[in-house]
C-alpha cells in the first residue's frame, strides 16, 4: 500500500463511522440547543405567566370588589332593604332567612346587615358582622378559623329628592369563593390560591396581594408544544440516526463494496490470482462514477498489461541485446560473464571438466583499418559462422571482444578440447575472405585452458590461463593452438604476457624501460645507403622484452600510435642529452596508423634540428600492412614527411601483405625486402626466380632496395648480384645497444666487424 | 275594511296618542302619615271628565301590564288617571313585592292609603272619581268603599274580581286560616308561611296581617258589592281560570252589573285587550253620563 507523508490515510469505514458519529453529535448538539431554547422559552413563559397571574389576581380582587360593590348597591336599592329601615320588626328574619333566599344575593355572601342612620346594626347582637358601621367601609378579615371574608359597606340613600343617607348595607363575602366564582382564571391555578393571614386579622384591600399565594397555570398549549417539540426532537433524532445509518449502509453498499471489490481485483491481478480476478469484478455497480472508475481501471489494467507485455518484450529484447552480439547473433561478453558465474556456482557442487577456449583473429585491427569496418564486421560474422559450425551440442560460444571469441566446453577433457580447437582453427582457416576483398592471409590464435573436475579451485583462473595461452599462440613461430601449461606462467605466478603488457603500458605512459638497439644497414653497392635501424626493446626487472612480445601486446591493446610517440619522444630525449651519436643516418620503424595523425609531424619536426645539425637523415620504416592503410587513408601525410626530408622505407616487403599490386603507387623511397623473401633468393627454384624478378622489377620502378635478414654469405652474394642498395642482417651485425662510432657501414668492410657469416 | 286593517289603524292611533300622553304622565308621590312615601302614576285628562283611580293587583304596581293597558287607554280617551302603588310597607315602592318578602302590611293599611289618594285627587280638583281595580285591587277597593264610602266616587268597576284566597289555594284555604287564627290566639307574632293570591305557601306575613286579606270571603265580597251605594259593574274574562267556575253567575245572581269579555283571561291580555278596553271605556262613559257630570 502506498503510504503518503503526513496524516496516514484511513479506511473508508472509518470515514463512514466518523460521518455517523458526526451526525449523532450534530443532532445531540441541536437537540441540546433546542432543549435549552425550550427551557428558555419555558422560563420566559413562566415569567410571563407570573406577570399575567399577578395582573390577573389584581383584576380578580378588583372584580371581587366590584361584585361586592354592585351587590351592596343592589341591596341598598332593594325595596326590602328600605322596608327594614322603615320597619325592622322582622329584621332578624330578613337577615337570617330572607337575605339568603332572595335571588338578589349570591351564595358567596355569607352575611348581610343593615345599619341605621346612626350606623347601628338594626338588630344589635354579637355576630359575624360589626355591631356598628366601621370607619373603613371595605376590608378583609379572617374569622376564628382563619377563613378570609371580605367586608363591604355601602350607604343606603333615601329615595327622596334629597338622597340623604339613611343607613348602610353591609355584606360579608367568602373571599376565596367569591374570588373563584367571579373570576375565570386563565393564569392562576384557582385551587392553589391561599391567603396566609392570622386568625381574626383585618387588612385593607390593597394589602391583600401581599398575603396571597398561588400557582400559575401551565398553559396547555405551551406544555403541549414543549411535549410536541420534545417528542418531535426524539423522533427527529431517531429518524436522523436511522437515515444516517441507512446512508452509511447505502454508501458502504454502493461505494465501499465496489471499491473493495476493485481493490481485491487489483490485488488478485497483481498476485496473478486469475480465479479471483474473474470473481472479484463481477456484480452490478450502481454508482455511475464507480462504474466509470471500474471501466477505467479495467482499461488501465489492460493497457498496463499491454504495456507490461511490451515491456517484457522490450526487456527480453533488451536482455537479448544485452546478452547477444548484434553483429553475429551469438552471446556477448555480458552473457559470457553471467554464464561464467553460473558455471562457477554449478561447478562448486559438481565436479565436471571445463575448458575455456579463447579465439582471436590476428591482425584484425589492421584488417579493420585497411578494409573498413564493414569488411571487418563481415569478417567477424564469418568467424562466428565458422566457429558455430564447429560447435557441439552443449558448447557455448561467446563473442567477448572485437575479434575475440570464447567457448565453454563442459565435460570435455583436454584431448577432446584440443581436437575441437583444431577443428575450430581448421574451419577458420578454410574461411574464404576473398569475396570481402581481403587478399592477405587471415590468421587466428586459439588459447585454451582446462580444469578437471578434480580441481575446482582452478576454475577461477581458467580464463586468465586461456588468455595466456592465446597470447602464446599469437607469438611468432608459436603454434596457433596453445593449451595452457605452467611454463607459460612466470615464477611469481603471473603469465608472461601480463609482464609484457605492464612493460608496454609503462613505456607508453612514461617512456620507462625503452631501450634502443641499433642494427647496421650496409651499403651493398657503391653509393649505397648505410645507416642504423633503430630496434626497440623494453627493459623490466626480469630483463629485456623483445619486439615480438612488445608488438603482440601493442597490437592487442591498440597502442600502436601511442607506442610510436613514446619511441619518438625517447629518441628526442636521447638526442637532447647527446646520448645518441648521429654519425650515421638512422631508420626507425613506425606503425602506419601513426602516420595518419598530424601529431607525428610535430614530433618529427622536433627531431629535425638534431638531424640537420649533423646533416643526417631519419628513415621512417613503415610496415607493408600499415603502408597499405597509409596509402588508402592518408597518402598525403607520407608525401608531407618526404617533403620535410624524411625518407620513407617500406619494411618487410614481400611478407604476408604482398602489396605488389600497388607498388608503383607507393610514396616511398626505400623498399626493404622481407627477411623471408631475401632468404628465398638463394634457394633457387620458383621462389628464388620470383625473388629475383621482383627485385629487378622494384629496381626498375626506381626504388632503393634494401635486403633484410641477410644471415649467410650465400644470401649476401645473391643480394649483391641482384644489385641491392643496402643489406641488413645478422651477417653484418645484431642489434646493439649502442652504435659503434667507428664502424664503417659497407659490405666491403663488413669483415672488419669480425662478423663473419660463419 | 277588514278587521285586520281596523286593528292596524287603531294601533297606529294609539302609538301617536301614546307619545302625547306620555308627555303628560307624571310620577306623583304622597307622603303618608306613617312617613312612608307612596308613588302613583298620575295622568291628567280633561277637566270635565271624572278621574279614574286604577289600582293594581296583589303585590303589584301600576307598571303591571293590565294597569298600563287601562291607564293608557283611558288617558287617551281624555280621562285623568291615577294609578297608585300601595306601599306594602316599602317607602317609594315601585316594584312588585315578592311572595317570600316580609309582608308586614294589611288590607286596612291599603284602605288608608287609598283614602289619602282620594283626598289628594280631590285636592287636585277631581270631584268625581271612578274606581277601577284589577283582581285583588278590586277586593282592596271593595274593602275601601265598604269602610270609607265617599261621595266623590261615582262608580266602581271591579275588573276580574275574585276571591282573595286565589284560584290555587282553595283546597288548603281553611287550614291556613285556621293556622293563622291559632297563631293569633297564641299571640304568635312570628312570620307565618301562607298561600294567598298567586303566592303558594311562601307568603311570609304575620297571621293577623294575612287574615286581614282573607277576612274578605266570597260571600262577604258578594254582600259588600250588593251593599255599595254606587253603580258597580264587574268586568270578567270569559276565559279567566283564576275565578271559581260559578263566580260570574253568583255575581249576576246577587245583582252586580257584569260584563263578560269573550276570550279574555284574568289579565285581559291578548286578543281581548281592545274589547276589554272598549268595554271599560263604555262603562265609565255610561257612569258619568248617568250622573250628568
Amino acid at each position: 500500500m502506498m503510504q503518503r507523508k503526513g496524516v496516514p490515510s484511513l479506511p473508508f469505514l472509518a470515514y463512514i463511522s466518523g460521518f455517523v458519529l458526526l451526525a449523532i453529535i450534530l443532532y445531540s448538539l441541536t437537540a441540546w440547543w433546542m432543549q435549552s431554547q425550550m427551557q428558555r422559552v419555558s422560563q420566559l413563559a413562566e415569567q410571563s405567566r407570573q406577570v399575567s397571574a399577578s395582573e390577573e389576581m389584581k383584576k380578580a380582587i378588583k372584580q371581587v370588589m366590584l361584585v361586592s360593590e354592585r351587590l351592596a348597591v343592589q341591596l341598598s336599592l332593594w325595596d326590602e332593604t328600605h322596608q327594614q329601615l322603615f320597619d325592622s320588626t322582622y329584621y332578624e328574619y330578613w337577615r337570617e332567612t330572607r337575605i339568603r333566599e332572595t335571588s338578589h344575593v349570591p351564595a358567596f355572601v355569607s352575611r348581610a346587615e343593615i345599619y341605621d342612620r346612626e350606623g347601628r346594626n338594626l338588630y344589635p347582637h354579637p355576630g359575624e358582622m360589626p355591631q356598628n358601621l366601621p370607619q373603613t367601609l371595605s376590608y378583609l378579615r379572617t374569622d376564628g378559623t382563619g377563613k378570609p371574608y371580605l367586608y363591604y359597606f355601602h350607604p343606603i340613600s333615601s329615595r327622596n329628592a334629597s338622597e340623604e343617607i339613611i343607613g348602610h348595607i353591609g355584606v360579608r363575602l367568602d373571599f376565596m369563593v367569591t374570588l373563584r366564582d367571579m373570576n375565570r382564571m386563565l393564569h392562576v391555578d384557582s385551587e392553589s390560591i391561599q391567603l396566609e393571614l392570622e386568625k381574626n386579622l383585618s387588612i385593607s384591600i390593597p394589602e391583600i396581594t401581599r398575603y396571597m399565594h398561588y400557582q400559575t397555570l401551565d398553559f396547555a398549549d405551551t406544555s403541549q408544544l414543549e411535549a410536541l417539540m420534545r417528542s418531535s426532537s426524539y423522533r427527529f433524532g431517531l429518524v436522523g440516526v436511522m437515515l444516517a445509518l441507512f446512508a452509511a449502509f447505502m454508501i458502504i453498499w454502493l461505494m465501499n463494496k465496489p471499491l473493495k471489490r476493485m481493490t481485491h481485483y487489483i490485488d488478485a491481478r497483481r498476485s496473478g490470482d486469475t480465479v479471483h480476478q474473474q470473481i472479484r469484478l463481477k456484480g452490478r455497480i450502481w454508482v455511475r462514477e464507480l462504474e466509470i472508475l471500474a471501466d477505467s481501471l479495467l482499461r488501465y489494467q489492460r493497457e498496463l498489461e499491454d504495456t507490461n507485455s511490451h515491456l517484457d518484450q522490450s526487456n527480453k529484447e533488451l536482455w537479448r541485446l544485452a546478452h547477444y552480439d548484434s553483429l553475429t547473433g551469438i552471446p556477448n561478453r555480458r552473457a559470457y560473464e553471467e554464464h561464467w558465474r553460473e558455471l562457477q556456482t554449478v561447478l562448486a557442487h559438481q565436479r565436471i571438466n571445463l575448458t575455456v577456449m579463447l579465439i582471436d583473429c590476428d591482425h584484425f585491427k589492421a584488417i579493420n583499418d585497411n578494409y573498413g569496418h564493414d569488411v571487418g564486421d563481415e569478417v567477424i560474422r564469418k568467424i562466428a559462422d565458422a566457429l558455430n559450425r564447429a560447435l557441439r551440442d552443449g558448447d557455448r560460444l561467446f563473442r567477448i571482444g572485437g575479434d575475440e571469441f570464447a567457448v565453454h566446453l563442459l565435460n570435455t577433457d583436454q584431448e577432446q578440447a584440443g581436437k575441437l580447437a583444431r577443428r575450430f582453427h581448421e574451419n577458420l582457416r578454410q574461411v574464404d575472405f576473398g569475396p570481402l576483398g581481403i587478399r592477405e592471409q587471415v590468421s587466428f590464435s586459439i588459447g585454451m585452458a582446462c580444469a578437471s573436475g578434480q580441481h575446482p579451485d582452478e576454475l577461477a583462473s581458467l580464463h586468465k590461463q586461456a588468455d595466456t595461452a592465446m597470447y602464446q599462440a599469437k607469438r611468432p613461430g608459436s603454434s596457433k593452438v596453445v593449451v595452457f601449461h605452467d611454463a607459460l606462467v612466470s615464477s611469481d605466478g603471473f603469465p608472461y604476457h601480463s609482464r609484457f603488457v605492464q612493460a608496454v603500458y609503462r613505456a607508453v605512459e612514461n617512456g620507462d624501460g625503452i631501450r634502443l638497439h641499433f642494427q647496421p644497414v650496409l651499403a651493398a653497392q657503391q653509393g649505397g645507403r648505410c645507416y642504423y635501424e633503430i630496434l626497440c626493446r623494453l627493459q623490466d626487472e626480469h630483463g629485456l622484452i623483445m619486439p615480438n612480445d612488445i608488438f603482440t601486446v601493442v597490437d592487442r591493446e591498440g597502442l600502436a600510435v601511442e607506442f610510436d610517440y613514446a619511441l619518438l619522444d625517447h629518441l628526442q630525449r636521447l638526442l637532447e642529452r647527446n646520448e645518441l651519436s648521429l654519425e650515421h643516418d638512422l631508420a626507425i620503424n613506425l606503425d602506419g596508423r601513426t602516420l595518419l595523425h598530424d601529431e607525428v609531424v610535430s614530433r618529427l619536426t622536433r627531431l629535425e634540428p638534431y638531424l640537420r645539425r649533423q646533416d643526417k637523415t631519419l628513415i621512417l620504416e613503415i610496415g607493408e600492412e600499415a603502408m597499405v592503410a597509409a596509402m588508402r587513408q592518408g597518402g598525403i601525410q607520407l608525401q608531407t614527411l618526404r617533403d620535410m626530408g624524411y625518407v620513407i622505407a617500406l619494411d618487410n616487403f614481400g611478407g604476408d601483405a604482398s602489396p605488389l599490386h600497388y607498388m608503383t603507387e607507393m610514396p616511398v623511397d626505400i623498399i626493404k625486402l622481407d627477411k623471408r623473401l631475401v632468404q628465398q633468393l638463394d634457394q633457387g627454384g620458383v621462389a628464388g626466380m620470383l625473388g629475383e624478378h621482383l627485385t629487378r622489377m622494384i629496381q626498375h620502378a626506381g626504388y632503393y632496395l634494401v635486403a633484410a635478414g641477410v644471415e649467410s654469405e650465400k644470401q649476401l652474394q645473391q643480394v649483391l648480384n641482384l644489385q641491392f642498395g643496402s643489406v641488413q642482417g645478422y651477417l653484418f651485425g645484431v642489434p646493439e645497444a649502442e652504435i659503434d662510432t667507428v664502424q664503417s657501414l659497407s659490405v666491403a668492410n663488413y669483415d672488419r666487424f669480425g662478423n663473419s657469416p660463419d | 275594511m277588514t278587521e285586520r286593517r281596523r286593528l292596524l289603524r287603531g294601533l297606529l292611533l294609539c302609538l301617536l296618542l301614546c307619545g302625547n300622553v306620555a308627555s303628560l304622565a307624571e310620577q306623583r308621590t304622597l307622603t303618608l302619615p306613617n312617613g312612608l312615601v307612596a308613588v302613583a302614576d298620575y295622568r291628567i285628562g280633561e277637566s270635565n271628565m271624572p278621574a279614574v283611580l286604577v289600582l293594581h293587583g296583589f303585590l303589584q304596581t301600576h307598571y303591571f301590564s293590565t294597569i298600563r293597558l287601562i291607564t293608557d287607554y283611558l288617558h287617551v280617551h281624555g280621562y285623568t288617571v291615577l294609578a297608585p302603588n300601595l306601599t306594602l310597607g316599602v317607602n317609594r315602592r315601585t316594584a312588585p313585592l315578592a311572595c317570600d318578602a316580609i309582608h308586614h302590611h294589611n288590607i286596612e293599611q291599603g284602605n288608608a292609603e287609598l283614602k289619602h289618594w282620594l283626598e289628594w285627587l280631590r285636592a287636585q280638583g277631581h270631584r268625581h272619581v271612578v274606581l277601577a281595580g284589577h283582581s285583588s285591587g278590586s277586593s282592596q277597593l271593595l274593602s275601601f268603599l265598604s269602610h270609607h264610602p265617599s261621595p266623590n266616587v261615582i262608580a266602581f268597576f271591579p275588573l276580574g274580581i275574585g276571591p282573595v284566597k286565589g284560584a290555587h289555594n282553595y283546597r288548603n284555604f281553611t287550614l291556613q286560616v285556621d293556622r293563622a287564627r291559632q297563631m293569633i290566639a297564641a299571640s304568635d307574632q312570628q312570620l307565618g308561611r301562607f298561600s294567598i293570591g298567586f303566592c303558594r305557601n311562601n307568603y311570609r306575613a304575620p297571621a293577623k296581617d294575612f287574615l286581614s286579606y282573607l277576612d274578605w270571603s266570597e260571600d262577604r265580597m258578594l254582600q259588600a258589592l250588593r251593599s255599595l251605594p254606587l253603580p258597580v259593574t264587574a268586568v270578567l274574562g270569559m276565559d279567566d281560570n283564576w275565578l271559581p267556575p260559578d263566580w260570574a253567575q253568583r255575581l249576576h245572581q246577587q245583582g252586580t252589573g257584569l260584563r263578560m269579555i269573550e276570550g279574555a283571561n284574568h289579565y285581559f291580555s291578548g286578543d281581548a285587550e281592545t274589547a276589554f278596553q272598549q268595554t271599560l271605556l263604555e262603562l265609565i262613559k255610561q257612569s258619568h253620563r248617568q250622573g250628568k257630570l
